[in-house]
């Protein structure tokens, strides 16, 4: 993963200490809330139900066992001995008192870790595939492109009071797990037969109160081309987006208002001007941080013997076959595995993370995964490179830390945001419900008779937990004041990104888990042989679903 | 006279903000910041004074700064709310783009706070509130870190 040189040390150094000048200068009532509001939410300080809620970036979601360990101290010290894995790959902290902000900064920056541009409106944290680096399907290794173009974002002057938040994904690999098109841009890394590497180039996708599944803005934009592109499709949007209304504020209504083409050309225009401004990249340049993401010492492993040590013990003990079929994952380099981490375990909420298991995680990492751990867009946490002849002892030591639930990608691996219980957004709390679909749904049989499904839970519009492209979405609404839910169906995120249909009305919280269940029920009756609840549904179409909740198609 | 802050120092200012165009281009005083549609009339060009600048929105667009505009000694993006960052993206063409060579302007509602930014996207000088607070300005300047793109 990266490491920070000094340069980027005392960039971070001197950040803080501007901040930590600025909340005095707060704290002193020497400027107003409204002032130091775009201060502090560049910081990634929220003010929420309990405390400031605190993000802090975590880039691309790559993650050291020492920064784990760090987080595992802040959360021990200042929050409440636990911290959430949020959607975008962050980490958030719900309890730290403003005056102790200055201090979790500091020992944040002791691991090369901090807050900058997790919130307000300037270009966030970069995210990418959670399998970056290891991924068998992947042609380009995007994370020596996701570290440049943080560098060149954090800070930058120009795109620091944007009309909205902007979000930028990278990928590499033939599968899109990055969600490219529900970003303002997303960027595909691809091989050019003549002129080498390049991106394409994704803009306009979104989700929230208008979602949207974003569009091809260029097929290929060589590397080197590649900041003075996007320097050009920002400047566009942040001269022209719109400012009076911050729900039509985001890049995507700006492309839908003016069209495709007409945002093209005139991105187009600025590239002539932005291609003199910023320099080339230079091949050096990304060379240099591509020595970051060398790949680590993997030792040459016969895959035949680990196959038999794996049969054998596949058939001895049917809980670790089914957690090695659910939560491990292919390796590009044979005897390896990938290892998802569950954090949707019945007991907790789901991406949530407590000290203890930090602590253990952090071992692990070094135990068994060169030190690094990968956070997800699913809210868990990944062990990208696993021996296979360790993973059986892996598997013991998560059992033990309750960080094995072997449900990855099921109906109980619930995507959901914080909702009512932290969120000041909110209109419904969205923890209390995935626990009740985790308790309907508890026999493990019956989930994975149900098999691959997806399943995220929004408490509000802002749909922070990406519902619509979940096969059953849920969407927290206010009926009269009270909690309804309005439940959507066949969303897809990956190549075939698609916003999932409204079934009907919104149905009451207690209603909810019935709702799912016909749902669910309507499936299994319809599916043909292995088929996946989204193919089934794709094959007969909403009616029956509408008829198996409300009783009648209409 | 208000203050200035110009290439990292505090001084006084000698510009003045002009808010109505005058009908005759001649009457306007040395070191009068005119709003730009108050010397848009060519037929009063070239100006017989030599110092005067020129003031306009965040929203002006490129094709209104025309060449005569860009002769002028100084150029003042005016802000209006600081949340409105069109401001830096102007400042940039004006300063790249365009190639303007003067003293290039902000003024009004703008934070203490996002000056570096400000003159990392080619802004030269700053016109600063009466009540500003001069030291936290001067510290914003002098202790931002500088991007290496
Ligand atoms: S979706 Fe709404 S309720 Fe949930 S975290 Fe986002 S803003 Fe808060």
């Amino acid at each position: 993963m990266y490491h920070y040189n000094e340069n980027d040390r005392a960039d971070l150094q001197a950040r803080r200490q501007i901040f930590q000048h600025q909340l005095q200068r707060y704290l002193d009532g020497k400027i107003s809330d409204e002032e130091f509001r775009p201060i502090r939410l560049r910081q990634g300080l929220y003010l929420q139900r309990h405390a400031p809620m605190l993000r802090v970036a975590v880039p691309y979601g790559m993650l050291s066992s020492s920064q784990l360990r760090a987080l595992a101290r802040i959360a021990r010290q200042f929050d409440q001995g636990f911290c959430h894995i949020s959607t975008r790959q962050n980490v958030q902290f719900n309890w730290i008192a403003m005056e102790d902000i200055a201090e979790v900064l500091g020992m944040l920056a002791e691991v090369d870790m901090h807050s900058v541009q997790t919130s307000g409106d300037c270009i966030r944290n970069i995210t990418s595939d959670a399998f970056a680096g290891v991924a068998q399907d992947e042609l380009i290794d995007p994370r020596p492109y996701c570290e440049l173009i943080r560098q060149w974002s954090i800070g930058h002057p120009e795109f620091a009071y944007l009309p909205r938040k902007f979000k930028i994904a990278i990928t590499g690999a033939k599968t899109d797990r990055a969600m490219l098109q529900a970003h303002d841009i997303g960027l595909r890394v691809q091989q050019h037969s003549q002129l080498g590497k390049g991106f394409e180039v994704i803009v306009g996708g979104g989700l929230g109160r208008t979602p949207v599944i974003g569009s091809t803005l260029a097929l290929f934009v060589p590397e080197r081309e590649i900041l003075a592109y996007l320097t050009a499709i920002i400047r566009v949007y942040n001269l022209h987006g719109r400012r009076d209304n911050k729900y039509k504020a985001r890049i995507k209504i700006l492309v839908k208002s003016i069209g495709i083409q007409a945002f093209k050309k005139q991105v187009d225009e600025e590239f002539k001007h932005t291609q003199e401004e910023v320099s080339f990249l230079s091949p050096s340049r990304i060379d240099s941080i591509a020595t970051h993401f060398l790949p680590p010492p993997y030792e040459q492993l016969d895959s035949s013997y680990a196959d038999l040590f794996l049969i054998t013990l596949k058939r001895k003990n049917p809980s670790f076959s089914r957690w090695l079929k659910q939560n491990t994952h292919v390796h590009k380099i044979g005897g390896y595995r990938s290892v998802t981490l569950s954090l949707k375990s019945p007991n907790n909420a789901p991406g949530d993370v407590s000290t203890d298991q930090l602590l253990a995680i952090a071992t692990l990492a070094d135990q068994y995964s060169f030190g690094v751990v990968r956070s997800t867009h699913e809210q868990n946490l990944v062990l990208a490179d696993v021996r296979e002849t360790d993973l059986y002892a892996l598997w013991k030591h998560l059992i033990q830390k309750d960080l094995a639930a072997p449900t990855i990608g099921t109906i109980h691996d619930i995507i959901c945001c914080p909702g009512l219980d932290y969120c000041s957004l909110a209109n419904t709390q969205s923890i209390p419900l995935a626990q009740a679909i985790q308790t309907r749904f508890e026999n493990l049989d019956y989930v994975y008779d149900i098999g691959d499904l997806s399943f995220n839970i929004s408490g509000c519009m802002n749909a922070c937990a990406h519902h619509h492209l979940a096969n059953i979405g849920i969407l927290g609404v206010l009926k009269k004041g009270a909690p309804y839910f309005q439940i959507t169906l066949g969303g897809r995120k990956g190549n075939e990104s698609t916003l999932g249909k409204i079934l009907g009305p919104s149905v009451a919280e207690h209603d909810v888990p019935n709702a799912i269940e016909n749902i669910i029920q309507t499936y299994l009756s319809r599916r043909q042989e292995d088929e996946r609840f989204i193919d089934t549904y794709l094959r007969v179409g909403i009616n029956p679903f509408k008829e198996a909740v409300y009783g009648h198609a209409n | 006279m208000a203050m200035q802050i110009k290439q990292g120092m505090l001084i006084k200012d000698p510009w003045l903000k002009v808010n109505q165009p005058a009908d005759k281009y001649r009457d306007y005083p040395w070191f009068s910041i005119v709003p730009l549609n108050g010397l848009h009339d060519k037929s009063q060009w070239p100006l017989p004074q030599t110092w005067i600048g020129a003031w306009f929105g965040v929203g002006t667009e490129l094709q209104q700064i025309t060449e005569l505009i860009l002769s002028l000694p100084l150029l003042n993006i005016h802000v209006d709310s600081f949340a409105d960052g069109r401001a830096f993206s102007l400042a940039k063409q004006l300063s790249t783009a365009l190639g303007y060579k003067g003293e290039l302007r902000v003024s009004g509602n703008f934070l203490l706070d996002q000056m570096a930014q400000f003159k990392e996207c080619g802004v030269t000088s700053f016109s600063l509130r009466d009540d500003s607070d001069f030291d936290h300005a001067m510290y914003i300047l002098e202790h931002s870190p500088k991007r290496e793109f």
